[in-house]
């Protein structure tokens, strides 16, 4: 098991999760990124063919002018005074021809200037009547649409003459002049720009660039040299400039009437600025998703994976047989109950596993003291001499009597193997003891009761005999009168009780008092037969079991051992 | 620990949430500055409208290139900040600004501004052209009654409704009876001064020996009452521009014009002005190349109007450096009358989608005299200079045309300008009576059809005499018959009425 093992997985989840997602987002971004570019590309390209096409048509317009004007009587007939005979009439084509070029003039909103000239006399009608309305010379050959830098203002002429061809050797009779301010260029862009986004310039290679009137002069100025790369066949196009940090499309179209290039620009970083920065956004929550998912991962790893590897080593331990063990800086919540609960688990067995052990070492104790007093020399040695003494009396009845009881009770208590009797052997065993006292000493008697139902009743062995024994050894010592001794099994409220009653004289309160502190003390090093029983009882039936003293009925001790009837603790 | 991680996850969170919709929270913070915000810190205490508008107006003439950038940049950040509206302004040559005004007008096309003479108020308002203007003037127009006398108001008042602003508030009377020679050139031949018509036949002819090349008259608005002053001994005005009518100012009755002794004695003196060359037959139909005659330096007189010295000279020194005008009035012991007090009206169009902006643009230019030179100057430093409390411009380009807003309160004489120009300015409302027609209108709607008749009529028939290249004796009777025939007797007779009604109620 590795040490990071769930906060490497959680996060190499949240990873898996987050991976394909930001894939997709980007792929999604990419595509949409590119579906909007081509999107603006088109519109502007749109827009800008439109603007051209307007600009071409109002150039187109005007020299539908100029040709309209080149081929009216009116204005030819101007063009030989002589021919008009009447001053009047003269007054007549002369205004006719003025409100034509007025009226021819005042159509459309950007306005040309409009004129006719007459070389031969001298005579000019045209549109408007300001100064620098037109040039002061005009050039020989007949142009269409050509610019020109004037120190009042730049403008694109077009000239027809008439007759044909006529104007370079002098001949012409009448020229139709046709000019049009960069002013009004300069309107018609800033129009453009009103309706639409954009920064609409002209340009043509060698000349300034007719502007719009609110133009960015800079921004212009940073592309004007990329513009020259411009092939000058080239109708249309596109090409993406950077400067600074912004990126631009930069669109031109060619203007066929003026040959000029119609230019505009989108900074396509600006228009895009959003995406970016829902981009950016998006990647600012992943990261954070990623945080806090590492956060939570880490939270999990020291709340949980900590606490249950510290219970699986000690659950490691409790099996490697080291009991001792116990949680320890316990954590709150859940754990925290995890943690008693093991505890007083650990404790639970611990007591077991040591009170299996005492009860053990207590029964071998038990039985070694028995077997020492079996081979207790006085003991053998009182009998013995009994039945010598029988035999010498001729009392054959009473040598085999104890003979008999002699046998029965050493091979009882010579029988190893199994810890547990039955209540019923046990009382037999002290049955042949008591006859073998009562004959030796003959100043006693005694009295074994059995309710039926506790004959069969198993019970460890030789847990009555040290009560019996005990009395004998210290009940009628000194004591004149006649010793009588009664054992009583009865079974009461689920509890089985023997009871061991003399009429010795260890009846009175201070010996069971002294003999009470005995049994109940701890002190592994007072010995003692009661003592012994007392705690061989309470290991194995529990708490409410042992030893109780008290005075008896009958004027001495009454010891009684009492245990639970129920099976097992 | 802990404590700071939450708090490092709710800082994080924060962050986001202000990132996400800061947008929304704070909107046209970083997009588009807003105008209403970013500039109140310099307008306290103005009233600026909530709503961004363009005010669209129409200007006479042709929009000068400074004009474009200034309009584009100073003076609509200047308006957009004051007023929250921008200018747009739709130039019409002066050639043909009549008809394509009324052809816009008619059309209702979504203009809200625009300047006509003053004649012309009562034309658009029987049309139905222009809107009433007494409330809009009282709740914005606080500084236009105080510039402005309220005798110019009257004279735009029809039916007891104000229908047009007159812009102009300045010396006006016997505007168009005098005239205007070039003085340099005047000096040049030996003369001093112009008292009689003959002084300038006397002008044209030394000149013409000088230089050939010289113009001598231009004509392309009324050049007729210069020329009553020392023709008559009445004291007449003429009702308007179009010649056919006029008033005795001493009777107070009205006279059919073209049908006076008066109008035969001007088209025979304008016939010997065409045989003598004063006139140049050539140019007549030509009003182009009329006016080019006096952009090029070449024109010895034209009919002045109490400023055009002022006016005219800029135009006459970019041809000749040496050039000064100055304005005659024939038999100047003559009373003048006022008739007009000011020519220039403004009008408010009844299509007009902004009318309260049009009336607080116009309040605006008054309201201060920084307003008034930035409008009409430009900008200090850039566009003018003051010195010694007379103007120099920079540039040649004319911003708003001073004319047109020319007020006793703020005007400032040019430098380039003599200084006994501007005294005859200022003094020429001297010897001035209040003129019969001041205030009168003339309600063509009941004779409209015959006045578009009759103009017709006058216009082919009567503009030819009146430019001297048709002989009177020759051509008149046959243009009489005809004029009448158009229905001018009905015009006259509507004419009468209308004014004795208005005579009876003044």
């Amino acid at each position: 098991m590795s040490r990071f093992n769930i906060f490497t997985k959680l996060i190499a989840t949240l990873l898996i999760l987050l991976i394909p997602i930001l894939l997709l987002f980007a792929v999604s971004n990419r595509t949409s990124t590119d579906v909007l570019t081509d999107e603006i590309i088109k519109v502007k390209r749109y827009q800008i063919e439109t603007f051209a096409n307007q600009l071409d048509q109002l150039f187109f317009r005007l020299d539908t002018y100029k040709k309209m004007l080149y081929e009216s009587t009116d204005v030819r007939n101007l063009a030989y005074p002589d021919l008009l005979d009447d001053v009047l009439g003269k007054y007549r084509v002369n205004r006719t021809v003025s409100e034509e070029i007025n009226r021819l003039a005042g159509y459309g909103d950007w306005k040309a200037v409009i004129a006719v000239l007459y070389p031969k006399t001298g005579i000019v009608i045209k549109s408007n009547s300001s100064l620098n309305a037109l040039p002061k010379e005009f050039p020989l050959q007949d142009t269409f649409w050509q610019y020109y830098s004037d120190s009042n203002e730049d403008y694109f002429m077009e000239i027809l003459s008439y007759p044909e061809n006529s104007a370079e050797t002098g001949e012409a009779r009448m020229r139709v002049v046709l000019k049009f301010g960069v002013s009004a260029l300069r309107s018609a862009l800033s129009e453009f720009k009103a309706n639409g986004s954009g920064d609409p310039f002209l340009y043509h290679p060698g000349a300034d660039p007719i502007y719009n009137y609110s133009v960015n002069v800079k921004q212009i100025d940073e592309f004007l040299p990329r513009l020259k790369e411009i092939d000058p066949s080239t109708e249309s196009g596109y090409m993406l400039l950077r400067s600074d940090k912004t990126k631009y499309q930069v669109h031109y179209q060619k203007l066929e009437s003026l040959g000029w290039y119609l230019v505009d620009y989108v900074p396509i970083s600006h228009i895009m600025a959003p995406i970016s920065r829902n981009q950016t956004m998006f990647y600012l929550i992943s990261g954070m998703l990623l945080f806090m998912g590492a956060y939570l991962a880490f939270v999990m790893y020291r709340n949980i994976q900590i606490p249950f590897r510290k219970m699986m080593r000690n659950m490691n331990l409790i099996e490697k047989g080291i009991y001792s063990v116990r949680m320890t800086d316990k954590p709150k919540g859940e754990y925290r109950f995890l943690y008693d609960r093991f505890n007083s688990m650990a404790s639970k067995i611990e007591e077991l596993i040591v009170d299996v052990y005492k009860e053990q070492l207590r029964s071998k104790d038990a039985t070694l003291k028995q077997l020492q007093s079996q081979i207790n020399p006085h003991f053998l040695y009182n009998t013995l001499a009994y039945i010598k003494s029988m035999i010498e009396l001729k009392e054959n009845k009473a040598a085999i009597s104890m003979t008999m009881n002699l046998s029965k009770y050493y091979r009882y208590t010579t029988k190893t193997g199994s810890k547990m009797v039955k209540l019923q052997e046990e009382l037999d065993l002290i049955h042949f003891y008591l006859e073998i006292h009562c004959m030796l000493r003959d100043d006693f008697e005694y009295q074994i009761e059995i309710e039926p139902q506790l004959a069969e009743l198993e019970v460890p062995r030789l847990i009555v005999q040290p009560l019996v024994e005990n009395v004998i050894l210290h009940s009628f010592n000194n004591q004149s009168e006649f010793g009588m001794i009664r054992i009583r099994c009865w079974s009461e409220e689920g509890m089985n009780h023997v009871a061991v009653e003399d009429n010795g004289t260890g009846g009175d309160y201070e010996t069971i008092e002294a003999m009470r502190k005995k049994i109940h003390s701890s002190s592994e090093e007072i010995e003692s037969g009661l003592k012994n029983v007392h705690q061989r009882l309470r290991l194995m039936y529990g708490s409410d079991s042992g030893v109780h003293l008290s005075k008896s009925e009958l004027g001495g001790l009454c010891v009684q051992l009492s245990w639970s009837g129920k099976e097992g603790v | 620990m802990k404590r700071a991680v939450i708090g490092t996850v709710a800082i994080l969170f924060l962050t986001l949430l202000f990132a996400l919709f800061s947008h929304y929270i704070n909107p046209g913070s970083s997009q588009s500055p807003g105008p209403l915000h970013s500039d109140t810190a310099d307008n306290e205490g103005k009233d600026v409208p909530e709503s961004f508008v363009t005010l669209k107006v129409i200007m006479p003439g042709d929009q000068s290139s400074r004009m474009g950038d200034f309009v584009e940049n100073e003076l609509n950040d200047r308006l957009k900040k004051d007023l929250n509206m921008n200018l747009e302004l739709t130039y019409i040559p002066w050639s043909n600004y009549q008809q394509k005004l009324e052809l816009a007008l008619s059309t209702g096309e979504d203009y809200d501004l625009f300047w006509y003479g003053a004649p012309f108020v009562s034309v658009y308002y029987s049309k139905g052209y222009i809107q009433p203007l007494d409330e809009l003037l009282g709740q914005y127009g606080q500084d236009l009654v105080k510039h402005i006398p309220e005798d110019n108001f009257k004279q735009n008042w029809i039916d007891g409704k104000l229908w047009a602003i007159p812009s102009q508030a300045f010396t006006s009377a016997g505007k168009f009876s005098s005239v205007m020679v070039r003085q340099d050139l005047l000096e040049k031949v030996g003369m001093t001064d112009v008292e009689t018509i003959a002084d300038l036949e006397q002008f044209y002819q030394r000149m013409h020996a000088i230089d050939p090349s010289y113009y001598g008259y231009l004509e392309t608005d009324r050049g007729h009452e210069l020329l009553w002053r020392e023709l008559t001994d009445r004291n007449y005005s003429s009702l308007d521009e179009r010649m056919l009518f006029m008033v005795d100012e001493d009777s107070g009755e009205l006279l059919s014009y073209v049908e006076s002794d008066l109008y035969k004695k001007v088209a025979h003196l304008r016939e010997s002005w065409v045989n003598k060359g004063i006139i140049d037959m050539n140019l007549v139909g030509n009003p182009a190349a009329k006016i080019d005659q006096e952009n090029a330096g070449k024109l010895l007189f034209r009919v002045g109007a109490v400023s055009r010295a002022m006016e005219n000279l800029q135009t006459a020194r970019n041809a000749d450096p040496e050039a000064r005008l100055r304005e005659y009035y024939l038999a100047k012991e003559k009373p003048k009358y006022i008739t007009t007090p000011s020519n220039e009206a403004f009008m408010i169009t009844s299509a007009s989608k902004n009318p309260e902006r049009a009336m607080m643009f116009m309040n605006w230019i008054l309201q201060s005299k920084e307003n008034y030179n930035f409008i009409i100057y430009g900008v200090e430093g850039k566009d003018y200079v003051l010195d010694n409390g007379k103007i120099k411009q920079l540039t040649n380009d004319q911003l708003m045309y001073e004319w047109m807003w020319r007020n006793k309160d703020y005007f400032i004489a040019p430098a380039n300008v003599e200084d006994d120009v501007i005294e005859d300015m200022l003094a020429n409302d001297e010897n001035s009576r209040i003129s019969k027609l001041s205030g009168f209108h003339f309600n063509e709607a009941p004779v409209k059809n015959e006045i578009a008749q009759v103009m017709a009529v006058y216009k082919e028939k009567f503009e030819p005499i009146n430019f001297g290249i048709a002989s009177y004796d020759q051509y008149y009777d046959d243009a009489l018959a005809a004029l009448k025939k158009a229905g001018f007797d009905i015009v006259f007779a509507e004419l009468k009425k209308q004014f004795s009604e208005f005579q009876r109620q003044h």
